[in-house]
């Protein structure tokens, strides 16, 4: 009854971790990374804007890439909230307050003058990592202890804003390892399968002694 | 066996998991940022160097009031005049090296930095400037500091790569020592305790004795010596007591004695400032000052070279 429990738990464990295995090395991909996907976002504001909140975990590195429509340049960078804040300081921007992995944003209008912002984001020199032009442009920042946050806007700092918007969080290794754990799940099955046939190999047979010629031919 | 073989597979797990960084809670840490760090800093005088010696060698005051501001600004400006009106050749270019930015943590603007720096990597020739910014739409400007020379300058207390905010003590003694500075610039008394053998300090003096008007029917000159309100004195806490950077102004105040009638004229270099007759004349230099008062031992006061921040001539 025990040996019975033992591989059936080992079967059940072995499918949960060859199940987080799989979805695991399907959701970072060789890249490592976890994202949203692109998501088309139109805002009549200036900026969108991750919360700081949003990402208050250091270790992984913070993915933003974002391609503008109709041609225009586009903006990504990531820079300390301090720094942001007072950038959009009176200009309603759109933030990005929630995220679900692979989802769709919750956004939510911060109020101020819906106008464009002067001096053009690239010219900013506290901006930790940037890029900005034509096409798809993106970035990754590793995110530490400071609070910071991820912003997207058009490259010349004018409204209204149209993009495709990707997010994403990049763990060192999470593929390897995901195939690591799919191959210790798998593991797990074989052993278990394996114990199962050998348990029927090794099941000792029962004599099954031949029976007096005379009790087949009745009572002497 | 098979329980050995469930827990190898669970440690394998185990194992396996900890292969990928696993993401850590961001520590608590003291609202706000860094003005600058060292690279954000040094990336800023890279970009002030080549704007400020292409100022310098067209006497440009648009260009030179990009990258200036305050006490510092206004002493460009003047020498410019100063050069323009005497023809003279412009300084040889310079550039800031070894680039160190301290400041405390700031929640909002303005925010400021003090930066030490080495021109042309000469360790004979440090420099001190205090570096400051409206607002995340505007630059940095350096508002004040100088080159020191060779001075031994003490290690900034640092916390989490902030310096401490000062304490009202330590912004206390700072004052009391710029004080004692002020009134060594104003009237050659050395205070106890406090070196001032800054060549800037005593080139200071040398020119109030020997280089003022010296005529019977002018009067002795009046020195008045503060520190310039165009720039806050900036204070660091250091490992061994507190920094001050700081900017004095010096008014020199000569005039006609009241018996003798009539105006007169400035000869000199300096008339290029106030080419017009009056009855008195200020001199207004610019001092950079980086006071280091430790908890125990003797004070120092570091002296950048002093300008002219302006000459004016006065009916008065």
């Amino acid at each position: 009854m025990m040996r019975r429990f033992a591989r059936v738990f080992l079967l059940v464990i072995g499918s949960i971790v060859t199940l987080a295995g799989v979805s695991a090395a399907l959701l970072a991909g060789p890249d490592d990374t976890v994202t949203t996907g692109e998501r088309e976002l139109t805002s009549e504001t200036v900026a969108f804007v991750s919360s700081a909140s949003l990402f208050d975990f250091m270790g992984p590195s913070l993915h933003v890439a974002a391609t503008a429509d109709n041609g225009r340049d586009v903006f990504v960078g990531v820079a300390h909230e301090v720094d942001v804040t007072e950038y959009l300081s009176g200009v309603a921007h759109d933030q990005i307050a929630r995220l679900r992995f692979p989802a769709s944003y919750a956004l939510e209008r911060v109020d101020g003058a819906v106008t464009g912002v002067e001096p053009e984001p690239a010219s900013r020199d506290w901006w930790y990592v940037q890029a900005a032009g034509p096409d798809r442009q993106e970035v990754d920042y590793p995110l530490g202890a400071e609070p910071v946050n991820a912003v997207v806007m058009a490259a010349d700092g004018e409204t209204p804003l149209a993009v495709s918007l990707e997010l994403g969080l990049q763990f060192d290794d999470l593929f390897v390892t995901a195939l690591v754990v799919l191959a210790v799940g798998l593991g797990l099955i074989l052993v278990a399968i394996f114990a199962l046939r050998r348990r029927r190999r090794t099941r000792p047979r029962t004599a099954q002694p031949a029976a007096p010629a005379r009790q087949a031919g009745g009572r002497p | 066996m098979r329980i050995r073989v469930l827990v190898a597979a669970v440690s394998g797990c185990l194992v396996a998991a900890g292969c990928a960084a696993v993401p850590e809670a961001r520590p608590e840490l003291p609202d706000g940022k860094v003005a600058a760090t060292n690279e954000q800093a040094t990336r800023f005088f890279d970009r002030y160097d080549e704007t400020n010696n292409a100022a310098n060698a067209e006497r440009d005051a648009q260009s030179i009031a990009t990258i200036e501001t305050g006490p510092v600004l206004e002493a460009s400006l003047t020498g410019y005049e100063l050069a323009a009106a005497n023809d003279a050749e412009p300084p040889e270019a310079y550039y800031h090296t070894e680039i160190s930015a301290y400041s405390p943590r700031f929640t909002e603007y303005p925010m400021w930095f003090v930066a030490t720096a080495r021109i042309n990597n000469d360790p004979s020739r440090s420099a001190v400037l205090a570096v400051t910014r409206e607002s995340a739409s505007a630059e940095w400007v350096v508002e004040q500091g100088g080159v020191l020379g060779e001075a031994d300058l003490p290690e900034i207390s640092l916390d989490n790569d902030a310096t401490a905010e000062a304490t009202d003590e330590q912004a206390g003694r700072v004052v009391a020592l710029l004080a004692d500075a002020y009134g060594y610039l104003a009237g050659g008394d050395a205070p106890a305790g406090v070196d001032v053998s800054a060549e800037s300090l005593s080139s200071y003096r040398d020119w109030t004795e020997n280089s003022t008007i010296q005529l019977d029917e002018v009067t002795a000159p009046e020195i008045t010596c503060s520190t310039d309100g165009q720039a806050e004195v900036r204070v660091l806490p250091t490992t061994d007591g507190v920094l001050g950077v700081a900017t004095g102004r010096c008014v020199l105040r000569q005039a006609l004695r009241d018996d003798v009638p009539g105006e007169m004229t400035l000869g000199g270099e300096l008339s290029a400032l106030a080419p017009e007759a009056g009855r008195s004349v200020e001199f207004v230099s610019s001092h950079p000052l980086v006071v280091h008062a430790p908890d125990d031992g003797e004070a120092a006061i570091h002296a950048g070279g002093w300008r002219w921040a302006d000459v004016t001539m006065s009916a008065d």
